[in-house]
């Protein structure tokens, strides 16, 4: 799936008013909206020296921060964001100019709220809890790991084997299943080598940081639009 | 501002457009083979002899591109296609052994049923087409003339990081600025990272990534920036340590298929011309008004 980050420039706005008047000046709009969305993705200096960071660039900077789970696991970071700033295309034409996001696209969403996902069917959302494990998934672990259901349809949980199924005698391929916590939120006893946790949904929390405000926006926008004409009256 | 659902996809597109091909031979051994443009059209893997895997895996690309399958579930199931084939990395494929296809150490990267082996084909080849359409979209009159550098940047911490400076060096690029890799788009540094001529690890292409497992991106400088670092003058014109050394061919990069727009303001009406200089200088204001505020 494709996400398109849209930008409707529209209100009593200076900006709207002359976007509108350009539409009835210019008959061929594609230098322009190219022009736009060239500035909206790469960034650019503004004629008074300011620079202004594009979305790829506010992306790839996002990134750098974005290693909490990996840092308090002690494991590489999968670099997710980083695979959305490099999948970012530009769709620009007569009409508009809009940036395409092809990979990695979900984590987008939360830029613009509180994201929850549900699984359904014996499937489970999978969050690794071990620096072996993380940006894994338990597939990546063929025979190593011991699956159980702690609480049936809410938490499950996978444990590590110190050695492969196969290697082992058929009585003690079963997993042992750890004892359920008796007070809410106490670690279960047997937990210690959990490497992943099964939930049945889960929610992610608004990041507003995630891409540019609506006012680096508009004055992206606003710069591509200034570029545009800068070249037109220069030509 | 708001997110909505996108048919565009021309990373899927430009993979999609790609042929599988089975080859016993190796990585170097294709270089020599077979030509840069064939490699560019083909999807072929080294010490692949099977065509049912070759296209298997061309497959699950496609469809992972196009966000239809995760990446676990596609090497999951690419490893199941192996064993269905046969595939055992002590032998190989059934008939390997006659091809003189040397056996594979199980978990290594030359095992084609290895977990980081399959996860290696699909993120080069996932990284090669986002490559391509950044090339693509990047290299249009209007990219060269708002965006005309990039500058590599590490986004990815290897344990074991490939020597930058002397790559950068090795493929003629100019002098780094700060320890930062700049350089003209049209600089033939960024033909030369990628060509395996130089470097044994290049995947022989003229855009990102340039290597395999590469820990690189290419980010794009907009002119106002290179003019601040000093290696573009106001007139447009490179300082003479980052002047590109020749003209690269760049037609490959399948550019805007229709001529750029013929615009200028030469001969319009003069009360056109007076609204277009109006709406550049109440631009300008605006954005001098944010810089302000």
């Amino acid at each position: 799936m494709s996400l398109a980050l849209t930008i409707e420039v529209s209100g009593d706005t200076d900006l709207a008013r002359q976007l509108q008047d350009l539409q009835d000046v210019l008959t061929d709009r594609r230098s322009l909206n190219e022009s736009i969305g060239i500035t909206v993705k790469d960034g650019g200096t503004t004629p008074g020296g300011r620079d202004l960071v594009g979305v790829k660039r506010h992306l790839l900077n996002a990134a750098t921060t974005r290693h909490t789970t990996a840092n308090r696991l002690g494991a590489t970071p999968t670099g997710y964001i980083n695979k959305l700033a490099e999948s970012l295309e530009l769709d620009s034409s007569y009409e508009s100019a809009r940036i395409v996001a092809t990979e990695n696209v979900d984590i987008l969403k939360r830029a613009f709220g509180e994201v929850e996902i549900y699984i359904r069917n014996r499937k489970w959302l999978t969050m690794p809890c071990d620096a072996r494990t993380y940006g894994k998934s338990p597939l990546n672990f063929p025979g190593m790991l011991d699956f159980f259901v702690i609480i049936p349809d809410v938490l499950a949980a996978w444990r590590m084997r110190t050695k492969p199924k196969q290697d082992m005698p058929d009585r003690l391929q079963k997993a042992d299943k750890p004892e359920k916590p008796r007070e809410p939120g106490e670690t279960p006893k047997g937990t210690e080598d959990i490497v992943f946790w099964g939930r049945k949904s889960t929610k992610l929390t608004r990041d507003e940081g995630l891409l540019p405000t609506e006012a680096d926006f508009y004055d992206l926008i606003d710069l591509g639009l200034n570029l545009e004409l800068q070249r037109v009256l220069s030509a | 501002m708001e997110l909505t659902r996108s048919q565009q996809n021309k990373a899927w597109e430009l993979a999609a457009a790609r042929h599988a091909m089975p080859s016993h031979l190796s990585s170097r051994e294709q270089r020599e083979a077979f030509s840069r443009d064939m490699r560019r059209r083909v999807h072929v893997m080294a010490r692949v002899s099977s065509a049912a895997f070759a296209s298997e895996v061309k497959r699950g690309v496609d469809a992972h591109l196009k966000g239809e399958v995760s990446k676990p579930v596609l090497i999951a199931y690419l490893k199941g296609v192996l064993a269905r084939l046969g595939y055992n990395p002590s032998t190989g494929f059934p008939g390997d052994a006659a091809l003189g296809i040397p056996p594979a150490l199980p978990g290594s990267l030359r095992d084609l049923s290895s977990w980081k082996r399959l996860e290696l084909i699909i993120d080069t080849e996932g990284a090669l087409a986002h490559g391509k359409v950044q090339q693509m979209q990047d290299y249009t009159p209007v990219a060269l003339r708002l965006v005309p550098a990039y500058e590599m940047i590490r986004v990815r911490h290897p344990k074991a990081p490939r020597n930058w400076p002397a790559r950068w060096s090795e493929a003629g690029g100019p002098p780094p600025l700060d320890g930062r890799f700049i350089a003209p788009k049209e600089h033939e540094v960024w033909h030369n990272l990628g060509d395996h001529a130089i470097f044994n690890d290049a995947l022989g292409v003229d855009h990102a990534p340039f290597w395999f497992n590469s820990s690189g991106s290419l980010i794009g400088m907009p002119r106002g920036t290179c003019m601040r670092l000093g290696i573009m003058d106001t007139q447009g014109n490179w300082a003479e340590a980052y002047a590109p050394g020749g003209t690269k061919d760049y037609a490959d990069a399948q550019t805007a298929t229709l001529p750029p727009p013929v615009v200028n303001a030469k001969a319009v009406d003069p009360a056109i011309r007076a609204r277009l200089q109006a709406a550049l200088a109440a631009s300008t204001a605006r954005l001098d008004r944010r810089e302000a505020a």
